[in-house]
């Protein structure tokens, strides 16, 4: 920043100018805490020293950081902030505002992560109940990770050619300054998702220490994916404690090319059954045919059987008609054959039941006669 | 009479009513026929008269039925071409 030789500042103007100069500071400060109070607004007042001389530095970090920072700050604990100094006008002391402050020492971190982790657990957050299904056939993708490195390249090479719309948030994904960027990251991904613009949220990274995945095991951050309203993706690499957020994600990868796999899994299947159509045509064809021959032979079969019995009936008729032709009375009769009956009206059939001068009644074909027996042998 | 046809399993049913009713009386007139044929097998002695009234009877359930039959045919020839034509 320039200013003119020989300007007088008021002492207001001076720290206004120190303080536009410190802003675009990014310190990094360690040290040890050896006071500490938190105010009711929930800013965070605190000291720290170095461990070897007496050299101290009053700090503050705001609410909503600290908050963020999903660290509990105690006095003794070793920090690592992240930064600017500040001068406080009205008693011109100097102090270090805190963007982000993490725990230093890996013992420290995982102590911290198993406090969290267990916390979690108690709630629920990871339950495999709570975990949604990806949908079938993904298209829009929110992919937050870094574009520097090979993660993302990785991620987009092994995604497949099935017309993906990937919408990636470039963030930060290294260490305990990784927060606030990859919660803004979610943050904007969320409103994509509202508008229905993603489908699924996919956060990758590659492997790292604790140190290094601290972001990964951020309280807030953690909420955040479990409270996300699509199913989200945590393909974050690691060495031995799982990241919290990979616990509360809907699915959990190792690696970002097993998450593009994933994502691509629904069209591959499709895809495969896809190949299978046309035999199953075939056997749909071949199906046909067979049905086609079985009716085909029904038909046939029925036709013959009506056929058969329409010709069965005609016999039946046809040996009625010679029967009664047979047993027509008066078919006897005009062949010359008559029909004697004895006084009761009887039919006789033998001499025997006539004596010599009983009436005797013949029926002709015409006619009837009426006789007396003279004789009979 | 010989075996028995039982033309309602085989035929397609038409309308109802009048058809059915006409398909009853063709059951029944097989049956009435074949009992005239039982009759005529059954006399030692035969009544003229009554044997006259039972071949009137037979020639004319016959010939009734003989012409149901000639339309059973004629039904069938149709339904037979118009399934061969699918």
């Amino acid at each position: 920043m320039l200013f003119e030789e020989d300007k007088i500042f008021t002492v207001s103007e001076f720290i206004g100018f120190l303080n536009e100069i410190f802003k675009t500071q990014d310190v990094r400060l360690s040290g040890e805490i050896c006071e500490l109070k938190r105010a009711a607004s929930g800013h965070v007042y605190f000291t720290i020293k170095d461990k070897d001389d007496n050299a101290v530095m009053d700090c503050i970090i705001w609410a909503r950081n600290y908050e963020l920072c999903g660290v509990t700050l105690e006095v003794g604990m070793e920090v690592l902030l992240a930064g600017h100094p500040n001068v406080y006008a009205p008693s011109g002391r100097l102090s270090f505002i805190a963007e982000t402050v993490e725990l230093v020492g890996e013992g420290a971190l995982k102590k911290a992560y198993d406090a969290l982790r267990k916390k979690l657990e108690a709630e629920g957050l990871f339950a495999p109940e709570r975990k949604r299904e990806l949908p079938e056939y993904v298209q829009k993708i929110g992919v937050i990770t870094s574009m520097k490195g090979a993660v993302i390249h990785d991620f987009e090479n092994n995604l497949g050619k099935f017309g993906f719309k990937v919408n990636v948030i470039d963030s930060r994904v290294e260490g305990q300054q990784a927060v606030m960027p990859i919660m803004k990251a979610i943050e904007c991904m969320r409103r994509e998702a509202e508008k229905g613009m993603i489908e699924v949220l996919v956060i990758i990274r590659g492997g790292g220490s604790l140190e290094s995945l601290q972001a990964f095991n951020n309280e807030a951050l953690v909420r955040a994916v479990s409270d996300f309203p699509v199913p989200v993706i945590a393909g974050i690499g690691h060495d031995k404690d799982v990241p919290l957020m990979a616990l509360a994600a809907d699915f959990m990868t190792s690696t970002p090319t097993a998450a593009a796999h994933l994502l691509g899994r629904s069209w591959e299947e499709a895809y495969a059954k896809l190949q299978q159509v046309p035999h199953l045509l075939n056997r749909i064809d071949q199906e046909v045919k067979r049905l086609r021959g079985d009716l085909d032979l029904a038909r046939g079969r029925m036709l013959e059987y009506i056929k058969r019995a329409i010709a069965h009936a005609k016999d039946q008729f046809d040996y009625a008609e010679r029967f009664m032709r047979i047993h027509d009375p008066r078919r006897q009769l005009a062949l010359g054959y008559s029909i004697v009956r004895g006084s009761n009206g009887k039919i006789i059939k033998s001499a025997d039941v006539v004596n010599n001068g009983d009436v005797i009644e013949t029926e002709l074909a015409k006619g009837k006669l009426w006789s007396r027996v003279n004789g009979k042998e | 009479m010989q075996e028995s046809l039982n033309f309602d399993k085989t035929m397609p049913a038409k309308k109802e009513s009048k058809e059915g009713a006409e398909k009853e009386s063709f059951k029944n007139h097989l049956k009435e026929i074949a009992e005239i044929l039982e009759w005529f097998d059954s006399q030692e002695d035969l009544d003229v008269e009554l044997a006259l009234e039972k071949v009137k009877k037979a020639a004319e359930l016959i010939k009734t039925s003989k012409k149901r039959l000639g339309e059973i045919e004629n039904e069938f020839k149709e339904i037979k071409a118009e399934i061969e034509k699918d």
